[in-house]
């Protein structure tokens, strides 16, 4: 793949198809990581991650390490986790307190907005050797949308609120589950690393086609337990069919993308005492609260995160065929107990090392990646199918593509951002 | 009270009965006879493997596992007898290597296990690129209670040293 022309060449959009090399080709990849993940708005965190002054947590912008830091003004910084002398990294800790990062090689000190406060034993430099500039660079733009903190490496990026379009009113919603609107990402964070491409788990995050066939075990498990629980003279419960439900895909633009299942979230939704349904009402309406307690979809906002009523997941390219996956629980400090008890319990066990659900899909990604190999030789068909009813897709209230739950129109809201902005030369728009 | 064994009465867990026990629940978890392995315990039992090394107790903070034998049967029945079992397709093959075993009998009718188990799996190749050997050195706490007539496990508690880090699917019994 040299030149960007035969890149949009792997996107066939009037078929709803897409090219194995998108997956496997390394200059793909490294076009991606300019054009997307240093171009676009990256998600980085959570505003309750660094609540307080000195608080930081280090991830990653694309490849870059970063540092979130909340200063003693309280403003939030995000800064490239590389000492300005070699390079080091200066900051260790996934989460921490500190008003002041020291890279350990030579000793050098910053404060956590990034300035340099101390360069050990300064005076064998003379004034054209160190610039006076030096500093931890700052990530050019960051910004927040109800608590979530998103960063750009491109300086001319669009206004978050206009990149975010349609999503914000669902992120209003996720934002808004409780009556106080706190929400937290606390009480553990599921992590995994798979050999695979990063957009494997970007389009399984909203798609509502596998769930009754690859998640069957879950599904199997479920009926099984309420069976045993139900007296001998009660009808058998029969598996659930997830396909049947009424529900729907959309495409929000700029790649972001939503699944509604609402009959998923019934059985939270029976576990809020009625006074926690009173303060949601009182605080936001009577009209609201349907949509607050789940909340009954599943967002993804292009390129890296997924959005859940209970998890926050984010997507970490590593390189084409490899991916780390970040997933924070999202905890509500005002439910009671027996709320959050039950959220937990659903939490892990769908998801985690010994879900019922998760797991499945990580096999998935690998099986995937092993299958494009066959990409290698160009005898075989290299086209990834995403055409489920591409012909039958309708125009939502927002003016958004909308299909069913079980098309593939989700898959086809990745691909459009993804073919608009690998077509943008140099990457910068 | 460790390692006196030999003036205990048979309602006292001895150290070498314990080794028996545990050794053999580990080849029963190896030899994948997980119904026979239910039996080693008690209706009550508590089942956990943190995601926090630091938690106290299950509840508070996600947890890998955090069962009880009803769910934990379900655990079972999956592995076993659902049918779909994906992320265990091939099935894994595991080696436990049981050490360190301390007993404390403070309780003589709930004794205290603490001991180390390194956990070997792989899953064989096939279509898949040749799998590696995964390494999951636990510690192990278990207390446990005798229950129609034999010692069984009532608290099964495993913490993987690297549990902070990245794991692979551990959809196996631990």
């Amino acid at each position: 793949m040299n030149a960007a022309k035969s890149v949009l060449d792997l996107v066939d959009l009037d078929r709803g198809r897409v090219h194995m090399a998108v997956y496997t080709d390394r200059d793909v990849f490294d076009l991606e990581m300019r054009r997307i993940f240093y171009s676009t708005w990256v998600y980085l965190g959570h505003a309750s991650e660094i609540a307080h002054a000195g608080d930081y947590k280090t991830t990653v912008l694309g490849r870059v390490p970063v540092i979130l830091s909340r200063d003693e003004d309280g403003g939030i910084n995000a800064l490239v986790n590389r000492c300005a002398h070699r390079g080091t990294t200066v900051c260790q800790r996934e989460l921490g307190n500190g008003s002041y990062f020291r890279c350990e090689y030579h000793g050098w000190v910053y404060n956590n907005k990034g300035e340099l406060t101390g360069v050990s034993l300064r005076r064998g430099y003379d004034d054209r050797e160190l610039d006076p500039g030096l500093r931890l660079q700052r990530i050019p733009r960051v910004a927040s949308y109800r608590g979530l903190v998103f960063g750009s490496a491109n300086p001319d990026v669009m206004p978050l609120p206009d990149y975010l379009g349609l999503a914000t009113s669902y992120i209003d919603d996720w934002a808004d589950q409780t009556p106080s609107g706190d929400v937290a990402l606390r009480r553990g964070t599921w992590k995994f690393t798979y050999q695979g491409n990063w957009k494997l788990q970007a389009e399984n995050s909203t798609e509502g086609y596998h769930p009754d066939f690859l998640h069957q075990a879950a599904i199997r498990v479920q009926t099984y337990n309420r069976n045993r629980s139900r007296p001998a003279t009660e009808e058998k419960a029969r598996p659930v069919k997830i396909a049947r439900f009424d529900s729907h895909g959309r495409d929000l633009g700029q790649g972001h993308n939503l699944v509604e299942t609402p009959q998923v979230a019934l059985p939270l939704k029976r576990k809020f005492p009625a006074e926690f349904l009173a303060g949601l009402a009182d605080a936001y309406g009577a009209d609201r609260v349907d949509r607050l307690l789940g909340p009954p979809w599943r967002l993804f906002v292009f390129p890296n995160l997924g959005l859940a009523g209970s998890n926050v997941r984010v997507i970490n390219p590593v390189s084409a065929d490899r991916t780390q996956v970040r997933q924070y629980y999202v905890d509500l400090p005002a439910a009671p107990p027996e709320v959050t008890a039950f959220r937990l319990a659903q939490e892990q066990g769908f998801y985690g090392p010994s879900g019922y659900g998760g797991p499945d899909d990580a096999e998935m990604f690998e099986r995937l990646q092993e299958g494009f190999r066959s990409v290698d030789c160009d005898v075989f068909d290299p086209w990834v199918l995403f055409s489920r009813q591409l012909h039958s897709e309708e125009i939502g209230g927002g003016g958004e593509r909308v299909g069913h739950s079980t098309s593939e129109i989700t898959q086809r809201a990745i691909y459009r951002a993804w073919h608009k902005l690998m077509g943008v030369e140099g990457g910068r728009a | 009270m460790t390692g006196q064994t030999s003036a205990v009465t048979s309602d006292t867990l001895s150290l070498a009965d314990l080794v028996q026990l545990l050794n053999r629940e580990a080849r029963l978890l190896d030899e994948n006879r997980l119904g026979e392995w239910l039996e080693l315990l008690t209706q009550d039992v508590t089942y956990w493997v943190p995601l926090d090394p630091s938690a106290a107790s299950p509840g508070e903070h996600l947890s890998i596992v955090s069962e009880d034998r009803f769910r934990l049967e379900a655990r079972v029945w999956r592995i076993t007898e659902a049918g779909v079992n994906h992320s265990q397709d091939p099935p894994s093959r595991t080696l436990r290597v049981v050490s360190n075993v301390e007993l404390d009998v403070t309780s003589p009718a709930e004794p205290v296990a603490r001991f180390v188990t390194v956990l070997y799996e792989t899953r064989p190749g096939g279509q898949r690129q040749p799998d590696a050997v995964r390494t999951y050195p636990i510690r192990c706490q278990y207390r446990l209670r005798q229950e129609a007539g034999q010692w069984r496990i009532c608290f099964r508690k495993m913490t993987i040293l690297q549990v902070d880090s990245d794991l692979s699917a551990m959809t196996f019994l631990v």
